[in-house]
């Protein structure tokens, strides 16, 4: 299994820590100089952790743990207005990113109200293009139990975030933590902060667990490796967006449009394959600019090889 | 700030109440509040909010914010309280034009062609506005999503009231009897 760590040091022979990377068959998620340092968030298997941490050492630098590098997690709030969104949703997206996950923060656009907050389709098909969801609720138990129809039917894991804890909702989301509910100002008190650090934790706890999962069926290529070939495409080159590629558990986000750049996706070769035969395309509900890549596993692959 | 709050959940009543303090006092509105009566019952849901505040709202004229004597064709407006300054200068602006407002010093201006009779009867600050604001910053306390709402206006006191669904007869008679009662306690 891949683990994702983070190289923390100086430039001095990283090139030979690239080197090792690739011979010991891992990839490079991320690659940052800031002036002398250098931060290289890469997936090397479990079992070299030994070896890459012996070798950073001799550079002088350190290996972190970033359990969430190479995900995207949502962070759902019931609407985008100030009674929901701005505090403890910016702060849980924030600790997150610490964590190393990329993250957007969503609002919908009915959630709010006990008897009449709704999701509709296209909320849920945006929120299951993630590798988690963080839905945050509010401080009351009963309206918090009665909202559990804006997650139950959401395919990816879900942490449920609320004041009270709810009473029988522990089959419908995959973890809950209660303690926070709507809040006026940052969450920066001592405690605050410890709630912060267990949201994160879970998440990664869960998101661990699915990387577990995946490997019971491997897929056919590691999105790292992909992402390595998209960088090549001109289209990537010269998008404008912050962070054209994000990765994800099974796939990558590649911010370009579908429909103007569908074949040349489809037939980029890895391992000796087309992209297209070994993953599904398709364009993101957010919008046209994006594309979803979810990679194949072995087993799916072998199987349409063999009709 | 007295503030008494009954709610039917634990931890969301508790929650609130520090809510309401922390959004009120981030809004300045706190000192102007004596006591506040909260009603949370999230299963209905309903919430009613009765606040009674310090002092009945005042509705300020220009002699009570400013002084100002006849010069030949013109009237010196010296502004008394600065904290009434923005509503001075917009209301002669809107009576008199900006061309004839003539802003010497922070505090002094020429009012061309005015009467010191016609300047007593401008209002600088209505009392209603004040328990609009007041108003509004409790509507921004209440959880998100109760769209049906009823307020109840006295000379000291507001109450409001708000529900997700229909408004009930019963649920107004309930905000009309705490709003009474908090009316009761000024007149104590």
């Amino acid at each position: 299994m891949y683990e994702v760590m983070m190289y923390d040091g100086g430039v001095y022979r990283s090139d030979e820590l690239l080197d090792l990377i690739e011979d010991l068959g891992g990839v490079v998620v991320q690659k940052s100089r800031m002036a002398q340092i250098m931060l290289i968030t890469m997936a090397v298997p479990a079992e070299d952790r030994p070896t890459i941490e012996a070798f950073s050492k001799e550079l002088g630098g350190e290996i972190k743990a970033v359990p969430l590098a190479g995900t995207e997690i949502a962070v759902v709030g019931p609407t985008l207005g100030r009674h929901h969104m701005p505090h403890p949703i910016c702060d849980i997206a924030e600790q997150l990113r610490q964590y190393g996950a990329i993250t957007v923060v969503m609002g919908l656009a009915r959630g709010r109200g006990k008897e009449t907050s709704q999701i509709s389709a296209d909320e849920r098909a945006i929120i299951e293009e993630y590798d988690a969801a963080i839905y945050v609720l509010g401080n009351f138990k009963k309206c918090v139990e009665d909202k559990k129809h804006l997650f139950d039917d959401v395919s990816i894991p879900v942490i449920l975030i609320s004041g009270p804890m709810p009473d029988g909702l522990d089959e419908d989301c995959e973890g809950i933590i209660c303690g926070v509910g709507r809040k006026s100002e940052r969450m920066r008190r001592a405690d605050e902060i410890e709630k912060l650090v267990e949201i994160a934790d879970m998440t990664s706890d869960i998101i661990t667990q699915r990387r577990i999962e995946l490997e019971e069926d491997p897929l056919f290529i590691h999105p790292a490796e992909v992402k390595e070939r998209l960088e090549e495409m001109v289209a990537v080159k010269e998008s404008l967006r912050p962070a054209p590629i994000v990765l994800h558990l099974d796939g990558i986000r590649v911010k370009i449009p579908y429909e103007a750049n569908r074949e040349e996706l489809e037939s980029i070769e890895v391992l000796g394959r087309r992209l297209g035969d070994v993953a599904r395309i398709s364009p993101s509900r957010i919008s046209n600019s994006s594309t979803i890549i979810r990679i194949l596993t072995r087993s799916e692959v072998e199987y349409s090889d063999s009709k | 700030m007295k503030l008494t709050v009954e709610g039917t959940d634990d931890y969301g009543t508790a929650a609130y109440e520090e809510l309401f303090r922390r959004i009120l006092a981030d809004m300045g509105k706190s000192r102007a509040i004596e006591h506040a009566r909260l009603v949370l019952r999230p299963e209905e849901p309903l919430f009613i909010y009765s606040v009674r505040l310090r002092s009945r709202p005042e509705r300020l004229m220009m002699k009570d914010v400013s002084e100002y004597r006849k010069e030949g064709n013109d009237v010196l407006l010296v502004i008394s309280d600065e904290r009434y300054a923005p509503s001075i200068l917009s209301k002669l602006w809107a009576r008199y034009g900006r061309e004839s407002v003539d802003q010497r010093t922070r505090f002094e201006m020429i009012v061309k062609g005015a009467d010191t009779k016609d300047l007593d009867n401008v209002e600088v600050v209505s009392g209603d506005k004040v328990k609009n604001e007041m108003i509004d910053a409790l509507w921004r306390t209440l959880p998100e999503g109760m769209k049906s709402r009823y307020h109840v206006s006295g000379p000291q006191t507001v109450t409001i009231l708000a529900t997700e669904g229909i408004l009930q007869a019963e649920m107004k008679e309930e905000a009309r009897r705490l709003h009474a009662e908090m009316e009761a306690e000024a007149d104590v």
